[in-house]
């Protein structure tokens, strides 16, 4: 690979160095496993992100279903929970009509469709059975091309929930849940803490020696780890082979975080962050979050109990907004590009008064869990789901706000990112009809500001939206989605997307 | 040849390198540097199998590796500051080199609870060596020595590997590893002098002698934060979600809540006769000022700790009637028939319940029309949809009606009398009605099919998988009545081929 000898057009292109500014090896961004010159690095397509969000707890069809206008559709109408989109109704995708098939089928009901949502596999908890198959962010995460273009291949983010660790979307195969992080400032530790944006430098050669012999000294820590797990892999079944192949897959990713930007040349980042890529700055400490949660001895996370009720229904939108900007930060510093976000989980209950301080806990409304159990039809039912729905609603606008804030090439972030927001449930306490979105540019892989209506009913897996999001990913070309080898959820993608 | 069958082939847990859990991994650092800075409270919560923390197929995930990095770079960092208390010899000049493989020949095996092999002291040798290669000084290269150690999967995992052989062949656990399986299981640490010297000397070999040093574990104090891990995870007992705007009081009795019940354990389980009918039936607890309060006891108990107290003459029986067990498996806002009806069946019992069929559509009854839980719930019942899991569920947990979303004992909900008598069926030998809660703890706690369950819970518990064939096996090795002693139950397990052999696969 040869770098173009004429002298540089833009002061971008010039050879990058990275400084450790004394943070030592720990922090510096992650370059190994590029091959590309500065020259594709300039003329490159910001690369497609993508961000699956999650909230609990179903919707009301009557205040989520746009309402036609002429030719096109609105969001505007009283209760409607898709309100806040109104703006970027030329930016979104309603999928209407699509099911959670294999939980409908061979689920266990209830509060458990979080695992179902991006493995398209079945999930019955009460009977132990787990998804088999990485969900598709882990599935994206693990493409060379993708996850592994960046610093972390994924992040697993949540506001709320942790009270069941296998309560998550993002599951790596053979039935292993990721954890997700759960405290804004753990977030910020893992993502940005020590994080020095790639700079210019007239060729200083970055020679912080210290720093290379503190990575040399602790990539040869790591190669030893990597040998004796090694070691163990004798006489196992495929179960316990493929666990020490995940445990080998996250050293040596840990490996490179950690000593690749300084032993393996450290230069030319792929492509210029995002002009406004600019870590957060005071996140609020561990002190003031480790609140919202309490352990148990047995290291189980739940939330305080004595809190709830004052400091989580006070800290929940701050929270959330928290999250919401490091997503966007993390997007447009390019350290990943695949995000799930999870609000709560599978069957949440108490009331919300962070995202409906007017209703009372007198109202018999007033939990929405307690909502989703009662008759479709029962009077005030509808409103106030749509009620607590809408919040959900806003977190979402949210961040597309934060990404369409962020300059990038000839636009901004929110092009080159597919929002994914899905629910736990249907409309009745089920998975059949699943309100379902997609939202922003993508690239172009998508024909946004459409509303798209599908029979529902258990006749749509959204096995095929899974396999239409990969397929929007450069490089991937995949058939169907799911555990296809016990079960058949159709192939191909979602027709008319 | 039919699996399940006593003595048949098929039936043992299969070769496997088990992650230590949480709590393990902090015992593990505790034992072999003398630090307990707990450093595991910052990793990811355990993903649990059965409910239980000890999980055969916990994985190393990314956030994982990331955890176990920052702890070990930190245990060695901090380590390495008194330098003499670590090392077994003087680093003197010219002596560094032979100083450092000395330490890995000494702190390695305790780290990995087995001898080293010529490829362990090599690798790690050479760690030493490329410290002092690249800058760093003494030492820096025993921190990395440590930092090394932390990190490695033969520290991390627990190895259940036997000797090679044919696949399908049965192998004999090596004694190492005998060793920390039975320090595992019954301390959550590493084991002791004394154990890798019996593993040494051919000390555990047969079931007697494992029983002898099973025996001796239990008597640990390091035993009893163990045995109440297990009963915690399968009592489900722990911190629960309340609303507090409907019950305001949770603040404080929520804490209050997870002393009693340990408390109780601890006392049945090592001061009194042990038995799971004696958790299940004890007419006493330990309350503090804001549970004497809560559950309508006279008398005065101490301003400090727990008091021990009767439950005699109050509607109250046992771990099933505490405000953390009922609390736990109530809903924020109301009680919930379904969760404490679910922990019958499928914790105390044992038994699976069969997940809705194909293309349920779910309409549950409106709240508005009705005005007790039970009657909330009484349409599962009545709806034929949902009356093949509900009638199995539901009536059991309309027992504990009587007690409401945290356990406050209560006679009327909404200006309605409650009515907690029903009629428990589908059991191997506790069917019958009941008109309270003591009542059904009382058929429970006389029942064989809890006493086998006690039995499949701790055997989860201690091979940390669930395996249902293997379990039956297990029951097999006492046919006639199974102990329902907690020390019993373990050594039985212990004794038995489930603990010692594997097959391979």
């Amino acid at each position: 690979m040869e770098i173009d000898p004429r002298p540089p057009p833009v002061d971008h292109a010039r050879r990058r160095f990275l400084k450790t500014l004394g943070v030592g090896a720990m922090s510096l961004p992650f370059y190994r496993l590029l091959a590309s010159s500065v020259t594709e690095a300039q003329t490159a397509t910001a690369p497609l992100r993508l961000v699956t969000i999650f909230n609990p707890l179903g919707t009301a069809f009557e205040y989520w279903r746009p309402k036609a206008s002429g030719s096109s559709f609105t969001l505007s109408f009283p209760n409607s929970i898709l309100a806040p989109l109104q703006k970027y109704r030329d930016q979104i995708i309603v999928l209407d009509g699509i099911d959670c098939v294999p939980e409908i089928k061979y689920g266990d009901f209830g509060h458990e469709a979080s695992p179902s949502v991006l493995t398209g596999d079945v999930n019955k908890p009460m009977a132990g059975v787990r998804p088999t198959v990485a969900s598709l962010d882990q599935f994206l995460a693990a493409q060379s091309a993708i996850g592994g273009q960046t610093k972390f291949r994924s992040l697993e983010l949540s506001v709320g929930g942790c009270k069941y660790p296998e309560r998550v979307m993002s599951w790596k195969a053979g039935g292993v849940p990721v954890p997700r992080l759960l405290n804004p400032y753990e977030t910020f530790k893992r993502v940005f803490a020590g994080y020095v944006a790639p700079t210019l430098d007239a060729g200083s050669g970055g020679g912080d020696q210290a720093a290379i012999d503190r990575a040399f000294r602790q990539r040869s820590v790591l190669d030893y780890v990597t040998s004796d797990v090694g070691r163990l892999k004798r006489k196992l079944g495929p179960p316990e082979l493929q666990k020490l192949d995940q445990h080998l897959q996250a050293v040596s990713d840990l490996e490179n975080r950690l000593t690749g930007g300084v032993l393996d040349g450290g230069a030319a980042p792929p492509r210029p962050a995002a002009a406004a890529c600019a870590p957060p700055t005071g996140i609020p400490d561990q002190a003031t979050w480790k609140g919202l949660y309490d352990e148990d001895p047995n290291n189980r996370i739940y939330f305080d109990s004595a809190k709830y009720g004052s400091f989580m229904f006070d800290h929940v939108q701050e929270w959330s907004d928290l999250q919401i900007q490091m997503i966007a930060q993390a997007l447009a510093c390019d350290l990943t590009r695949i995000v799930t976000l999870q609000y709560f989980e599978d069957g949440v209950d108490g009331g919300a008064p962070w995202a409906q301080p007017a209703v009372a806990p007198s109202n018999p409304w007033y939990d929405p869990h307690v909502c989703t159990h009662a008759d479709t039809g029962a009077p005030g039912r509808a409103e106030a789901i749509a009620n607590y729905q809408l919040w959900f609603s806003a977190q979402v606008v949210k961040l597309m706000d934060a990404l369409a804030a962020i300059p990038e090439g000839n636009g901004t972030v929110l092009d080159h990112t597919l929002i994914f927001w899905t629910n736990e449930n249907g409309e009745a306490h089920d998975l059949a009809n699943i309100p379902m979105l997609l939202a922003g540019g993508a690239n172009g892989a998508f024909q946004m500001g459409r509303w798209l209506q599908y029979p529902g009913s258990g006749q749509t897996p959204h096995n095929q939206l899974l396999v239409s999001m990969a397929n929007a990913f450069p490089g991937v070309s995949i058939n169907s989605y799911g555990n296809t080898a016990t079960y058949n959820w159709g192939t191909g993608g979602l027709p008319n997307l | 040849m039919t699996p399940g069958q006593p003595g048949q082939p098929g039936v043992l847990l299969s070769t496997r390198v088990r992650l230590l859990n949480n709590v393990e991994y902090n015992n593990s650092v505790a034992a072999l540097l003398g630090d307990t800075s707990q450093p595991a409270r910052t990793f990811p919560p355990s993903d649990p199998q059965s409910g239980f923390s000890n999980n055969g197929a916990q994985t190393v995930t990314d956030v994982n590796a990331s955890a176990y990095d920052a702890a070990a770079q930190t245990l060695a960092h901090n380590a390495v500051q008194n330098l003499g208390a670590l090392l077994p010899c003087a680093s003197s000049a010219g002596q560094e080199a032979a100083c450092a493989s000395q330490f890995i020949s000494s702190f390695g095996p305790r780290a990995f609870r087995r001898p080293l092999t010529a490829d362990d002291l090599a690798g790690l040798k050479g760690v030493y060596d490329a410290a002092r290669a690249h800058g760093g000084d003494f030492p820096t290269g025993i921190e990395m020595v440590v930092y090394a150690v932390l990190s490695s999967a033969s520290f991390l995992y627990v190895p259940e590997l036997g000797a090679d052989g044919p696949s399908g062949a049965e192998v004999e656990l090596g004694p190492y590893e005998k060793a920390a399986a039975l320090s595992y299981f019954l301390l959550a640490a590493p084991p002791d002098d004394a154990l890798m010297a019996a593993a040494a000397n051919k000390g555990l070999d047969t079931a007697d002698q494992l029983e002898t040093q099973a025996r001796r574990l239990l008597r640990d104090p390091r035993a009893h934060a163990q045995a109440l891990r297990f009963y915690t995870e399968w009592f489900e007992i722990g911190p629960s979600t309340k609303d507090t705007t409907v019950y305001p009081d949770y603040r404080t009795l929520g804490p209050s809540f997870l002393k009693e019940t340990p408390a109780l354990i601890e006392d049945v389980v090592f001061n009194a006769d042990g038995r799971l009918q004696t958790l299940l039936e004890a007419n006493y607890t330990f309350v503090d000022g804001a549970l004497k309060t809560f559950y309508g006891l006279p008398g005065t108990v101490s301003a400090t700790g727990l008091t021990r107290v009767s439950l005699s003459g109050t509607p109250r029986i046992g771990i099933l009637t505490h405000g953390s067990w009922l609390s736990r498996h109530g809903d924020a806002t109301m009680s919930s028939p379904i969760k404490r009806g679910v922990f019958v069946r499928r914790r105390l019992l044992c038994q699976l319940l069969p997940p809705p069929p194909p293309g349920l559509n779910v309409t549950p009854p409106s709240r508005s029309e009705v005005k007790t839980t039970r009657q909330l719930f009484d349409a599962h019942v009545s709806n034929p949809n949902c009356s093949g899991c509900h009638s199995l569920i539901d009536p059991v947990g309309n027992g504990f009606e009587a007690f409401d979303g945290e356990g406050a004992y209560r006679t009327t909900e909404n200006g309605q009398p409650i009515d907690a008598s029903s009629v428990l069926t589908n059991t191997k030998d506790a069917n019958g009605s009941f008109a309270l809660a003591p009542e059904l703890v009382h058929r429970l706690a006389q029942s064989n099919e809890v006493r086998e369950c006690f039995a499949r819970m701790l055997f989860r518990f201690g091979s940390a998988q669930t395996t249902v064939l293997t379990e039956q096996e297990l029951l097999y090795e006492a046919p006639g009545q199974l102990p329902d002693r907690y020390q019993d139950l373990a050594v039985m397990y212990v004794r038995s081929k489930l603990f010692s052999r594997r097959v391979l696969p």
